[in-house]
């Protein structure tokens, strides 16, 4: 019986040693790749908020597309810099929506098309749906990345919490 | 279940199969951190800087994970970390769903309308945790490195 409990306990050690080396192992390439192109959290950092418009940011290199809180959402807004797209239908955007914004349901952004073509690409972009309960904006966002546009965020909160915050909004019932 | 486990075929079957989806899953994740990083903050648990340093080290682990179950290298500490693994990802879905998160799971695309999470996904983790399981706790290590490794060693020995 003690024999058994000793194997088992031999058994057990192993495996955490052998798991710690796993674990390890792979930390420690994720870093190393990470420190060698520049990618995850050795990506280099933005510049800080207000440091300079995001529109004189937006260079050769683009971002992939990232999520903005509200609050980041509503200083876009306020700074006029950013074109917001709605990505719901026509008819939910007609009843109501983030004053200024374009409509481009995701249906109608087929992949691999070009949009919003009189939109210079260096703009500032932020998608937006109905809220967290919708996948669109950042479907959207994606499109708009692959169609040349080098700063896209994706405002996931969208509508819900743009209305919930009594924001700036327009259309027949806003 | 032992008599199971036993078989070197069924031995390494599961250990291909748990082994090839946490290689395949890796691929894309570790080759653009920022998309995942994208993907784990869709979750809505975490933020961007956690999220960021989780894209840069999970996908890693995922793959060297993958190719020790796969090829029998520190095959129980592989297997334990792949359940692991698999336990927090069905969790993760679990709860994302529990939340009404309509989002794509990241799982093995970064591609925003690849592989929405659903009930079917969970299971699939399900299963893959009981296979890791099922690999963690047998003694049966065919086909692997290790074994290989052993019986090279033993024959060294007899003169």
């Amino acid at each position: 019986m003690n024999a058994t409990k000793a194997v088992a306990r031999r058994r057990f050690s192993l495996a955490v040693r052998e798991a710690l080396v796993v674990l390890a192992a792979g930390a420690g390439l994720g870093l190393a790749y990470g420190a060698l192109t520049d990618e995850g959290i050795f990506r280099p950092a933005a510049p800080p908020r207000g440091a300079a418009p995001l529109e004189e940011r937006a260079g050769a290199m683009p971002e992939a597309p990232m999520m903005v809180s509200v609050d980041e959402a509503q200083e876009l807004f306020r700074a006029g810099q950013a074109l917001f797209v709605d990505a719901r239908s026509e008819f939910d955007y007609g009843l109501g929506h983030i004053k200024g914004a374009v409509n481009l349901p995701l249906k109608s952004a087929s992949k691999g098309a070009s949009f919003l073509t009189d939109v210079p690409r260096n703009r500032v972009v932020v998608t937006y749906c109905d809220g967290a309960n919708c996948n669109s904006s950042i479907d959207l966002a994606a499109r708009l990345y692959a169609s040349g546009f080098v700063t896209v965020r994706i405002f996931f909160g969208g509508w819900e919490e743009w209305r919930a915050r009594s924001l700036p909004t327009e259309g027949t019932r806003p | 279940m032992k008599a199971i486990l036993a078989n070197d075929y069924f031995n390494w079957t599961l250990r291909t199969i748990v082994g090839l989806v946490l290689v395949v899953a890796a691929i894309d994740k570790a080759a653009d951190p920022s998309a995942f990083a994208v993907s784990i903050t869709n979750y809505k648990l975490v933020s961007e800087g956690p999220a960021l340093a989780l894209a840069t080290i999970l996908p890693w682990i995922e793959l060297v994970t993958g190719l020790c179950v796969l090829f029998g290298v520190l095959r129980t500490g592989g297997a334990v970390v792949a359940s692991g693994l698999f336990a927090i990802f069905a969790a993760l879905m679990a709860s994302a769903l529990a939340r009404g998160l309509d989002i794509s799971c990241g799982c093995f695309s970064q591609d925003p309308g690849v592989g929405t999470i659903s009930g079917i996904r969970i299971l699939e983790n399900v299963g893959l945790l009981v296979a890791s399981i099922l690999i963690a706790r047998s003694d049966n290590g065919s086909f692997s490195v290790e074994e290989y490794i052993t019986r090279q060693a033993s024959r060294k020995e007899i003169p």
